[in-house]
């Protein structure tokens, strides 16, 4: 049976969550308003997939007892910011098997201060034993370090990073969801505090509560007068390089020719991309690796094609504009580019959106991700 | 304190890395020799100045340090030191740390 993605939702992003509110309550949410975006019953969702950092002690399991649901399928996802792009091939996968009939795909988590601290201290045994005893203060110090090789190696300048930054907030002014709207000059970025050099504050995301969710089914199942959202094709890498590399490759570079040609397209041909922006520097080398970089120039795309917003990127405003919900930062940029196929992206809409790349990267085992998975979405009408 | 970082060397192919594996990601060998790696050269440093959640500690120095053997490892720094200077490493439960050598 074919899937399509019928519906999608958020559970709003926020940097200060009321009292009460957890990531559970922010994966209710986000499940309640997919549910109700795409005219779907809860006792009609036989299948879930959840992805989040905070969920222990419980399982997906609980979570789908907690809802009230009994599923058919059930899968629970691990793979932080390639898990959004991961769970939407396997929900797909699902339904055609003949496994599912209707798929939810949710990640989100609640984590504040303290839990973003602990989650990466304690992100897996490399980064316990050997990084968080440096007090390494998280990712921000490894992806400064990488940014630094990016640097030198493609002929890249802070401002070019900058227009990553820059351009992505531009965006976010059309977006009521985001949480940093007003516009970011050049000066602002450059002259923000440091964080770990050459990374300064608009480098990095922003920690928010939030959640995000997608439902799949059957394209008949879609609600009246508007697109289902097909995946035309869907890739993954996991572990590419046994972290031996400069970590400015990622896995994307080994699935990019196979995904163009199972999609039948070519990179020309999309309208927009949604690319996983935990850094600028993640922006450039995941579009250069997907092929969308023009001759391979870094520097011209970030100024050019991003800076002058002739090519649409996050449109969301991205997680550097909207903020970075942990799990639910994997699932962020498909919510978005799903919003762009389906014409529903109000002032941010990109005119006759047909044809969409997305991507996920995530999981630094030592020191950079290892992570990656990418799709093609098609606006079917 | 010990001198030098502890790498399993790999008895078939000789691969050295860190941190230890369970299988050579080379060959597929699952014996090893521990070797001590007592130097290496500094590729990139940064200093980290803020961190989610910690509050504002005192600047950390970082370095991605090269290994004779190829491999890269992350080691915490007394000082910031530019790329291309030659370190001595140390390892404490894990925690490696690099000062210059012949300091």
């Amino acid at each position: 049976m074919t899937a399509t993605i019928i519906g999608c939702a958020e559970a709003p992003y926020t940097r200060h969550p009321r009292a009460g509110a957890t990531t559970h309550t922010f994966l209710r949410d986000a499940f309640a308003r997919a549910l109700r975006d795409a005219r779907v019953a809860p006792s009609d969702v036989d299948g879930l997939a959840v992805s989040s950092f905070s969920l222990a002690p419980d399982h997906a399991i609980d979570l789908a007892w907690r809802l009230g649901l009994s599923l058919n399928w059930l899968s629970q996802d691990t793979n932080g910011g390639a898990s959004g792009v991961n769970m939407l091939g396997q929900a797909v996968s699902a339904i055609e098997g003949g496994d599912a009939s209707v798929v939810v795909v949710l990640a989100g988590d609640a984590l504040g201060p303290e839990g973003v601290a602990r989650l990466q201290a304690g992100y897996n045994r490399a980064t316990r034993d050997h990084l968080a005893p440096l007090a390494h203060g998280g990712p921000n110090s490894l992806f400064a370090m990488l940014t630094q090789r990016q640097m030198h190696a493609r002929g890249l300048e802070r401002s070019d990073y900058g227009h990553v930054a820059i351009a992505q907030r531009a965006w976010a002014a059309g977006n009521p969801g985001a949480v940093y709207r007003a516009p970011l000059s050049m000066e602002e970025y450059l002259s923000a505090p440091l964080v770990a050099d050459p990374l300064r504050l608009y480098d990095c995301v922003p920690p928010v509560a939030g959640a995000d969710a997608l439902v799949l089914a059957h394209p008949d199942r879609s609600p009246r007068g508007r697109a289902p959202v097909r995946v035309r094709a869907l890739r993954r890498s996991f572990n590419h390089d046994n972290q031996a590399g400069d970590g400015l490759e990622t896995g994307l570079a080994h699935l990019s020719a196979d995904l163009w040609a199972r999609a039948g397209a070519r990179p020309e041909d999309v309208d927009l991309a949604c690319i996983y922006d935990d850094y600028p520097a993640m922006v450039l080398a995941q579009a250069a690796d997907l092929g969308l970089v023009p001759g391979g120039d870094l520097p011209a795309f970030a100024r050019r094609e991003l800076g002058e917003r002739r090519f649409p990127v996050n449109t969301s405003g991205g997680m550097l504009s909207a903020g970075q919900a942990g799990a639910a930062g994997g699932l962020h940029g498909v919510v978005e580019g799903v919003r762009q196929l389906q014409h529903r992206a109000g002032e941010r809409q990109v005119k006759g959106a047909r044809l969409a790349a997305v991507s996920g990267y995530g999981m630094v085992l030592y020191r950079y991700g290892a992570a990656a998975a990418a799709a093609i979405l098609e606006r079917a009408e | 304190m010990n001198e030098g970082v502890e790498l399993r060397r790999c008895t078939r192919c000789g691969a050295e890395l860190f941190p230890a594996p369970l299988l050579c990601p080379r060959c597929g060998g699952a014996r090893w020799r521990t070797v001590r790696a007592p130097r290496g050269i500094v590729e990139e440093t940064t200093t980290v100045h803020q961190a989610v959640g910690v509050g504002q500690g005192r600047p950390r120095h970082l370095a991605t340090v090269r290994l004779p053997g190829g491999g890269r490892l992350i080691a915490a720094l007394d000082e910031a030191l530019a790329p291309g200077t030659r370190v001595r490493l140390r390892e404490l439960n894990g925690a490696v740390t690099a000062r210059l050598d012949g300091s």
